[in-house]
């Protein structure tokens, strides 16, 4: 579904991603990990075309060299961006009502729907300012709201960040069901152990470049591997 | 007395009413982008002036002044933008401030040099300047007009920003 051939990103002299390439087909579920400033976040950002690159990127056989952010997320693909990045001013509902611009006034109805069967927390505080939400909250409220755009492929970049371990189980529960749902996930995390249960590939990044790659089962029983680049 | 009273607090919801449109702008440009828009009276300036052109040249039917001005407000501030506030849109506020002021400044030097240093009075437009009595009090349908269009253009701005995807976008960026 997501093809990467030799993407680059610099931001001036500062190489972030170094020609890395990568894939993540139809309905799998592919981590990439590496600790802070590895590139991860990087390339999320051009994939979602939020940062000049260079390279190949296509998604379902489009080439998005010429695409723009809102088409890329028409083609079916959404991102929920590190940090979680909640709209603080506007409230719960009012954030999933601008995940859902690119969509139908129907599809809005439906996917809003869904996003509070599947956090009935988020439903019950669907006119609090965002801003008010609690860490892990926020973080569901960001899942939710990238699933507005009735997104194929998700992004997940960091779901863990600054969450308590308890909040953690509940984001990767979430994560699981969208993927039994047949969601196609791209997920980047620091949280190895996290990631790794989850997905069926991962690619082991450090200092912008893939240093491993490989069904997630065979890295996870890789400690030499976990401990070199993720430090346990 | 009692009489006085009513008919000034009449005559000031409609004065009242004009300064709050036009503060509406100034209210939105400042909530969105942290910017006081020492310009915005210049965008009224230029919808006034070309009012008082359009007169001058006999061009005097609501029907074509008002929109003309309108235009020529939007034209003005789409300008003020492209000149004075996207070159500096990710510059601190104070750089905002400044070209905020300087862009005043040229405008209003502008109409001292091109039209006149003395203020300019538009006639009341034709058919808008009638009077209404009504147990004893006096007020004119413009001053009817101002205030019901404040309240419609309040609302109007409540309802875009809380309904279209524009105007939640735009509430998403302001800073409270």
């Amino acid at each position: 579904m997501l093809v990467i051939e030799g993407l680059s990103v610099a931001y001036g002299a500062i190489k972030a991603v170094r020609t890395v390439s990568l894939t993540v087909a139809a309905g799998e579920a592919v981590a990439l990990i590496g600790a802070n400033g590895a590139g991860k976040t990087s390339i999320i950002s051009a994939v979602c075309g939020l940062a000049a690159s260079t390279g190949k990127i296509s998604f379902a056989g489009t080439d998005l060299a010429r695409t723009s952010v809102e088409d890329r997320v028409r083609l079916g693909m959404s991102v929920t961006p590190e940090g979680r990045k909640v709209f603080a001013n506007l409230t719960v509902h009012e954030n999933l009502r601008l995940g859902a611009a690119t969509t139908t006034k129907a599809a809005y109805a439906r996917n809003r729907d869904s996003a509070f069967t599947m956090f009935p927390r988020l439903a019950e505080r669907r006119d609090q300012f965002a801003g008010t939400l609690s860490g892990g909250e926020q973080q569901m409220l960001a899942i939710a709201r990238s699933l507005m755009a009735d997104p194929r492929f998700l992004m997940l970049d960091e779901p863990s960040l600054g969450l308590a371990p308890r909040i953690i189980d509940v984001i990767f529960e979430h994560i699981v069901e969208l993927k039994q749902r047949g969601l196609t996930l791209l997920l980047v995390e620091q949280n190895v152990r996290k990631a790794l249960s989850v997905a069926d590939r991962a690619y082991v990044l450090a200092t912008g470049e893939v240093r491993m790659s490989g069904p997630a089962a065979d890295l996870r029983a890789d400690h030499a591997l976990i401990s070199a680049y993720l430090g346990g | 007395m009692m009489d006085y009273a009513v008919q000034q607090t009449l005559n000031a919801l409609a004065f009242g009413s004009e300064y709050a449109l036009l503060a509406l702008g100034l209210a939105i440009v400042f909530s969105l982008m942290n910017l006081v828009n020492f310009a915005h009276g210049e965008i009224i300036t230029i919808a006034a002036y070309t009012m008082y052109l359009m007169v001058v040249m006999a061009v005097g039917h609501p029907s074509i002044v008002i929109p003309m001005a309108l235009a020529a407000a939007i034209a003005g501030a789409l300008l003020f933008e492209r000149v004075a506030f996207r070159p500096v849109r990710y510059a601190p506020p104070t750089t905002g401030l400044l070209t905020a002021f300087g862009m005043s400044i040229i405008v209003q030097n502008a109409f001292l040099l091109f039209v006149s240093a003395r203020p300019r009075a538009v006639p009341v437009l034709g058919g808008l300047n009638q009077t209404i009595t009504f147990n004893g009090f006096t007020i004119q349908t413009l001053q009817v007009m101002e205030f019901v269009i404040a309240l419609v253009a309040m609302g109007a701005l409540v309802v875009f920003l809380k309904r279209s995807t524009l105007g939640l976008a735009i509430r998403s960026l302001s800073s409270a």
